[in-house]
């Protein structure tokens, strides 16, 4: 049987490893019989022809077969990270009525609705991870076959590597890198160990580790723990996305790079774009260490004016919009949205910036009110909801790994100790601010850039 | 402010955790508060407030509070 995503059968790999984790490994031939048995398996309850499922997916093997059944079984899922809270669930369960919930080895019946799915619909992603937005991103076949392809245009992915997959599955970014791993038969190696562990270094040192993959806070804490201080002979490039990184510390890789005959590939991306929108020619790292560089193949990143006027010329600020056979069949948050789907032709992203005189693009900000929080990207007005509906009247504003909670009332160390729960996230992101009174504008609404001016400027 | 004090005052503003619960045997990861993203800016701050650089291993093999006194003292901070 061959695999909708890679055009050929995993079995044609044979004997080659194709996972590996702490514990256990499997070979491509095992992978291809395990996706065969589960399927089975979930027919044999045979609850609709062509189930919802929701998938409670880990960095493991069991995870990866799960995943593949569905796509092999042309079964759309929800996939959402096996550490998510109950909270999260429950209210996927609410809105999407999932007939199963699969967790590795444990299936279990959820309910019997005949759901209306299209042809195309092949996942669906959550944008914020574990801070448990509602709202997913829809993503076909088609979307996933796109941004494969073009990845494996620009990336040096080789059959006889192993690459690290520390990212989350439930990740796009995470997810691009298992499909493009299995695409060539090469081998993803997952491990429970953290960088802060010394068998992570080992398996860095020791397994012949060719690439690594990562967003800022992860890299971040690699350089902490002096990475440029290991050579990894077997390492031959790493990749980055997921917010921007640090320009210093672009540059350290850079150089780390260079000094070691490796490559270092920053790269710009969405979840809305099934994962990969653009991407740096390593070549142009140490010139313009703050560049997303061009889009993949088969994509086109242009910029529009405050007046949707397209920009033609350099150094002119605007919107990035994005074009391509990766972008979503378009945003859900229930069940009754899956039956069809209307794809937009051109992705807003929602980020601000300009292109050079070669046409490599820069970011330079954000259009609406987003921030990321260790790599999470998290909208303001929906961390701001989600208090109010919890009890706490409060406005949110903050910056990339900065959240400020502003109240009116005394209650600061409740709203900060139920933020911290809400969005897991390390107390040191999280400040409570006491306001007098909201800044208003004459319209009558909350003044944001003026209550993020006095509430930065005490930081 | 003594070491000890300080110290503590630096895992409950890395940790955000109150300072009773700062205690030698505290160990990383057993709290949800002392995970890896806090650890860094534990690193970050115990670097800072001790003027000392610390290198992978010492930042690795952190794994308690006491363990966090005897690396210390390698680089002459006295508890």
């Amino acid at each position: 049987m061959a695999l909708p995503l890679f055009n050929r059968t995993l079995d044609s790999f044979g004997e080659r490893l194709a996972l590996k984790s702490d514990t256990e490994s499997i070979s491509y031939l095992n992978l291809q019989n395990k996706v065969k048995d589960r399927i089975r398996t979930w027919q044999s309850h045979s609850v609709t022809s062509r189930p919802l499922i929701l998938l409670r997916m880990a960095n493991s093997i069991e995870s990866v077969v799960n995943y593949l059944a569905c796509l092999y079984a042309h079964y759309p899922c929800i996939l959402i990270n096996q550490s998510a809270p109950e909270e999260v669930i429950n209210s996927i369960r609410n809105d999407f009525s999932p007939n199963f919930i699969v967790v590795e080895r444990d299936c279990r019946v959820s309910s019997l609705t005949q759901h209306t799915l299209a042809e195309d619909l092949a996942l669906l992603l959550s944008t914020s991870g574990s801070t448990g937005s509602k709202k997913f991103v829809a993503l076909s076949y088609k979307n996933l076959i796109a941004n494969t392809q073009s990845i494996l245009g620009y990336l040096p992915i080789e059959q006889s590597d192993t690459t690290l997959g520390s990212l989350p599955l439930s990740y796009s970014y995470g997810l691009s890198i298992l499909h493009t791993h299995l695409a060539v038969g090469a081998c993803i190696r997952f491990t429970e160990l953290t960088v802060m562990e010394k068998g992570f270094w080992e398996v860095l040192e020791h397994e012949k580790i060719s690439s690594l993959n990562g967003v800022p806070s992860w890299y971040e804490m690699l350089l902490r723990l002096r990475f440029e201080q290991k050579t990894l002979p077997k390492l031959r490039y790493l990749t980055q996305a997921g917010g921007k990184l640090n320009k210093q510390l672009v540059l350290k890789l850079a150089g780390y790079a260079k000094n070691n005959n490796k490559q270092f590939y920053v790269m710009y991306g969405q979840t809305e774009a099934t994962a990969r929108i653009a991407y740096l020619s390593p070549k142009k790292l140490h010139v313009k260490p703050n560049s997303i560089g061009k889009a993949i193949s088969g994509g086109e990143l242009t910029l529009y004016d405050d007046k949707n006027a397209k920009i033609s010329q350099p150094q002119k600020e605007g919107e990035l919009v994005y074009r391509g056979p990766n972008i979503m069949l378009g945003y859900v948050d229930s069940a009754k949205e899956l039956g069809k789907f209307f794809p937009q032709e051109s992705l807003p992203t929602g980020d601000l910036g300009y292109f050079d005189e070669d046409g490599d693009f820069f970011i330079t900000g954000r259009l609406k009110r987003m921030i990321k929080l260790f790599g999470e990207r998290c909208s303001l007005d929906e961390i701001e909801a989600r208090l109010n509906s919890a009890g706490f009247p409060v406005r949110c504003i903050g910056e990339d790994n900065l959240l400020a909670i502003c109240t009116l009332s005394d209650s600061e160390k409740e709203i900060k100790q139920y933020a911290i729960k809400m969005l897991r996230t390390s107390p040191k992101a999280i400040i409570t601010y006491r306001c007098e009174q909201w800044p208003l504008l004459e319209n009558g609404k909350i003044d944001y850039t003026a209550l993020q001016r006095q509430v930065l400027a005490k930081v | 402010m003594d070491n000890n004090e300080k110290l503590k005052q630096v895992f409950c503003q890395a940790l955000g955790i109150e300072a009773d619960q700062v205690t030698d045997s505290l160990t990383y990861n057993t709290i949800e508060e002392w995970d890896s993203t806090a650890h860094m800016i534990l690193v970050a701050e115990l670097e800072d407030t001790f003027d000392v650089m610390l290198d992978t291993d010492d930042i690795i093999d952190m794994s308690t509070v006491g363990k966090a006194k005897e690396i210390l003292a390698k680089y002459e901070v006295q508890f």
